[in-house]
């Protein structure tokens, strides 16, 4: 089980840092004793292996315990960032058809609006599912107790978390990983980046993005702490950097356009932190000449880039072992994990030679499960392990790449319209349907285009006959439907879309539309 | 007016094409999805630029950036604490 590890180290080092957050501390048995106490909560529920539970909290010290707790039940947890808006939640909460919703009061009133100073008194209100308010009850789970009897026998195949990403047709969809894909993952991520007791990583992801597996479970199974960052410190890089310094972190794993902040907006080169001996960073390529001035202002710290969709994890990483000089330079996502086989495969499903490009596809512990009561989906990217010699599935990734004569795998983009911003997936496709929702669009088409090394997504929109809205009216409607991240940053209200003689929209003509 | 500033700012770098009637004082900003994480940061370094204050993260946590108006209320507090002392 992936808490085996944790219930290891909690032997091992009882008075040990586990996790901070704000400044405080607790240590590997207050926490094993704060989970313990979930997981009796959540059993007397009558939560158990097969079952899923849901966590919307805001990030504090409660909120690890509760993951654990869950864990300890043999249930998995399914994280959903309180930042979602409200109808989003539903729909999910819906699709894993979560047993029971481990929500804070505080989420409960305001969802998205989380007050830091209350992180210790914390009180979680638990719901069966589908979450109805008039049968809510309110636990305190601050009472301290005694450890919590895991299931004898949990087969390592059960689910242990889904994350729920951008689905193309509308509707986000729950990549499951189970207890061994993640054991695998985490174990790999241990020994890779030497964790121990030693070490203080930093948490800087929601816990419903999969950078957080890394932080939480990487540092809990190895006997390190992990310190949970607010989301409010994002927005303070000055305040961020100093804290990064008081706190201590030797690890730090966030999105590039996160990185990067701390240097633009930081006084990273002021002040760097000294115990900062690795840096990790995924979810998108890094802008060369920020990449430099981040390594420049942390000459001690050994740099990563790490490469995975959800789905798999990790899957390669490059240690990048010189400041890259030229900005047009592209940065290798490096090999595949020792866990892992890497592939490139040609739509024949025949691997294809170095130096040409073919579609990334991996085998091995740390794939998905699948994708939660969605068969249909689940088959079109999990190819048949029948179909090779090794008897082992393949996921399709959806990324192209090729593979340099060294083993080097370099990234080249997608297959399909998925785009990636700020390290988060986003299917263009979803945006197009939320927006088709509103009862005064007609139809609707989303695009990229990159402006000063980000990716702006632009969307077009034709209003019904006789509608009248605008683009802010569009961008609300986009708020009640969607998370954040897949926020369209410029509507447009147009009279007609542009098609291309078969019919497609023409995106191109989009743009130039665009332009005026 | 602090708020028309503000409004002006945030039409002139999010909303561009949008009429100031559009954003009204009590529209809001960060709970309804209109400013993501990117854009909250960007509009407190202007905060803290234009009107020479600080924001702290406590601020940002207390929700008083979610309308024009609460943003005017903190920042004309902030600079009574400055003129103050």
């Amino acid at each position: 089980m992936l808490t085996n590890q944790f219930v290891h180290q909690v032997q091992c080092r009882p008075q040990a840092h586990a996790v901070g957050c704000n400044g405080v501390t607790i240590d590997y048995t207050t926490l094993y004793q704060q989970s313990s106490a979930i997981a009796r909560l959540l059993d007397a529920q009558g939560v158990g292996p097969g079952d899923r539970v849901a966590v919307i909290l805001p990030k504090n010290l409660d909120t690890v315990a509760t993951l654990l707790g869950i864990l300890f039940t043999g249930a998995a947890y399914v994280p959903l960032d309180p930042r979602l808006p409200p109808e989003r939640v539903a729909r999910t909460l819906a699709d894993c058809d979560a047993k029971v919703l481990v929500i804070s009061s505080l989420t409960l009133d305001q969802i998205y609006s989380i007050d830091c100073s209350l992180t210790l008194s914390f009180r979680a209100i638990v719901t069966p599912a589908p979450c109805s308010l008039a049968n809510t009850i309110v636990h305190d789970f601050a009472k301290k107790a005694p450890g919590y009897d895991c299931p004898k026998r949990l087969s390592s195949n059960e689910p242990a978390y889904i994350l729920y990403t951008s689905g193309s047709t509308g509707e986000p969809k729950g990549v499951v990983h189970t207890h061994r894909s993640a054991v695998e993952f985490v174990n790999w991520a241990m020994q890779t980046f030497s964790l121990g007791p030693d070490q203080r990583l930093a948490n800087h992801a929601q816990l419903s993005f999969d950078l957080s597996i890394l932080d939480i479970f990487g540092a809990l199974s190895s006997g390190a702490a992990v310190e949970l960052i607010q989301p409010e410190l994002l927005l303070r890089p000055k305040e961020l950097v100093r804290k990064l310094n008081a706190w201590q972190i030797s690890l730090l794993y966030a999105v590039p356009s996160a990185i990067a902040l701390l240097e633009t907006d930081g006084d990273l080169g002021k002040l760097p932190p000294q115990s900062l001996t690795r840096v990790l960073y995924a979810g998108e390529p890094f802008s060369v000449p920020v990449l430099r001035k981040v390594m420049q202002a942390l000459p001690q710290t050994s740099f990563y880039n790490l490469y995975g969709p959800t789905e798999t994890n990790v899957c390669t990483y490059h240690p990048i072992t010189s400041i890259p000089m030229e900005d047009t330079l592209q940065i290798s996502i490096g090999r595949a994990c020792k866990h892992l086989t890497v592939e490139l495969l040609d739509a024949q499903e025949a691997a294809v030679p170095p130096g040409v490009e073919g579609e990334v596809c991996v085998a091995g512990p740390s794939v998905m499960l699948g994708y939660f009561a969605r068969p249909e989906e689940t088959r079109t990217v999990l190819y048949n392990a029948a179909n090779f010699p090794d008897g082992r599935v393949r996921y399709r990734t959806g990324d192209r790449a090729f593979v340099d004569d060294v083993g080097n795998f370099w990234f080249r983009g997608r297959r399909d319209r998925m785009v990636k911003r700020r390290g988060y997936r986003i299917e263009l496709g979803e945006i197009e349907s939320a927006l088709t929702q509103s009862p005064l669009v007609r139809e609707a088409a989303a695009f990229t285009k990159t402006e000063a090394g980000e990716i702006q997504i632009r969307a077009a929109v034709v209003l019904k006959d006789g509608a009248k809205a605008s683009a802010l009216t569009l961008k609300l409607h986009c708020g009640r439907l969607l998370p954040p991240h897949m926020h369209p940053d410029s509507i447009k209200i147009i009279e007609q879309m542009p098609r291309t003689p078969n019919g497609k929209v023409d995106l191109k003509g989009l743009e130039e539309k665009y332009t005026v | 007016m602090i708020t028309d500033s503000i409004r002006a700012y945030l039409i002139r770098e999010f909303f561009r094409g949008e009429s100031a009637a559009a954003l009204s004082d009590d529209q809001a900003l960060v709970t309804s999805g209109l400013l993501d994480s990117v854009a909250t940061l960007k509009l407190v370094l202007y905060l803290e630029e234009e009107f020479k204050v600080t924001i702290d993260t406590a601020d940002i946590a207390n929700g008083q950036l979610d309308t024009l108006r609460s943003i005017e209320a903190l920042v004309l507090e902030k600079r009574s604490i400055v003129t103050s002392t």
